[in-house]
């Protein structure tokens, strides 16, 4: 009865220490995302054009907004009915609706495992 | 803008509709070559209208459709070989010139950001935004590498190294590779 305990104890402890390193890797991507990046001058274009569309809807670089776009993002890895394609590399990439105060904006997040690798942002035209 | 190829003449424009674009490839005499039209969305669209200086004026034209992400598509000539090589979207498009048809065409893991050619051993590193694909002159895949955003890739002899946004440095081997110690 004891070691069952323990056993879900332990297991609670290290779902949680992966859940917060999973966010720790995302909040580390949110800079991606508000064009704070620096290097490849190919990033940094990439970088730049989401912040311009997140901007576009109304999501402007605050912290409220980056806590938005994190539970956003855990919430789409969390859902299992937005899987729009599994790449070569076995990637996975998750579909998601993402509203802003002015309009909304399609995010996809490719996932390798539980670790967030990157994002798409599409517009319906801009 | 025009850029000189062996006997050829490249002429790059950007257009800002589908329509102008291929309005534009319909008017080549030599044929046309419309490359990402299955891009979604397709936001911009270029054209790469080819002129062989020995014909008078006759054009191939290439037309690409872009996803956009705010990165513009890549040409890479390849004159010993007639080849031109094309980076867009997810996709690296290798065109012979002289037969006027799709050499070979690499479907890509992640955004292509640049091509980075190593005339001397024959290979081009296809730089992207989350791996590194090599391919030979004429179009082999020789391996791919990704693990996470690259922020930065080198060449120094035979090794490539690339940072990363979230993972630890890396060390390649170009012909191979493999990972080699720094």
């Amino acid at each position: 009865m004891l070691a069952g305990f323990s056993v879900s104890v332990i297991a609670f402890i290290i779902t949680d220490i992966r859940q917060a390193n999973r966010q720790a890797k995302i909040v580390q991507k949110l800079d991606y995302l508000f064009g704070k990046v620096t290097g490849n001058p190919d990033t940094i274009t990439r970088s730049r054009e989401m912040l311009r569309l997140l901007e576009s809807i109304g999501i402007y670089d605050t912290v409220e907004n980056r806590d938005y776009l994190l539970s956003h993002i855990e919430a789409s890895f969390f859902d299992s009915n937005n899987v729009i394609r599994t790449q070569q590399d076995g990637r996975i990439v998750k579909d998601s609706l993402l509203m802003g105060l002015r309009g909304a904006l399609r995010m996809e997040t490719i996932w390798q495992g539980d670790k967030l690798i990157t994002f798409f942002l599409k517009s319906g035209g801009d | 803008m025009f850029v000189t190829f062996t006997e050829n003449v490249v002429e790059v424009q950007e257009w800002s509709t589908k329509k102008e674009l291929t309005r534009c490839l319909a008017q080549c005499d030599l044929g046309s070559i419309l490359l990402g039209e299955d891009a979604e969305p397709e936001h911009k669209f270029y054209s790469a209208l080819v002129r062989p200086q020995t014909s008078g004026l006759h054009y191939l034209g290439i037309g690409i459709c872009s996803e956009g992400h705010g990165l513009k598509p890549h040409l890479l000539m390849q004159p010993e070989l007639d080849i031109i090589l094309l980076g867009y979207n997810q996709e690296v498009t290798g065109i012979n010139i002289k037969n006027r048809e799709v050499a070979f065409q690499i479907k890509l893991n992640s955004l292509f950001y640049y091509f980075l050619p190593l005339k001397e051993r024959g290979i081009v590193l296809i730089v992207q935004e989350v791996d590194v694909t090599a391919i030979t002159d004429s179009g082999k895949e020789l391996w791919r590498y990704g693990k996470d955003l690259i922020t930065q890739a080198a060449v120094e002899g035979e090794k490539l190294y690339l940072n990363f946004m979230d993972e630890n440095p890396t060390c390649l081997n170009i012909i191979s590779g493999e990972l080699v110690s720094v």
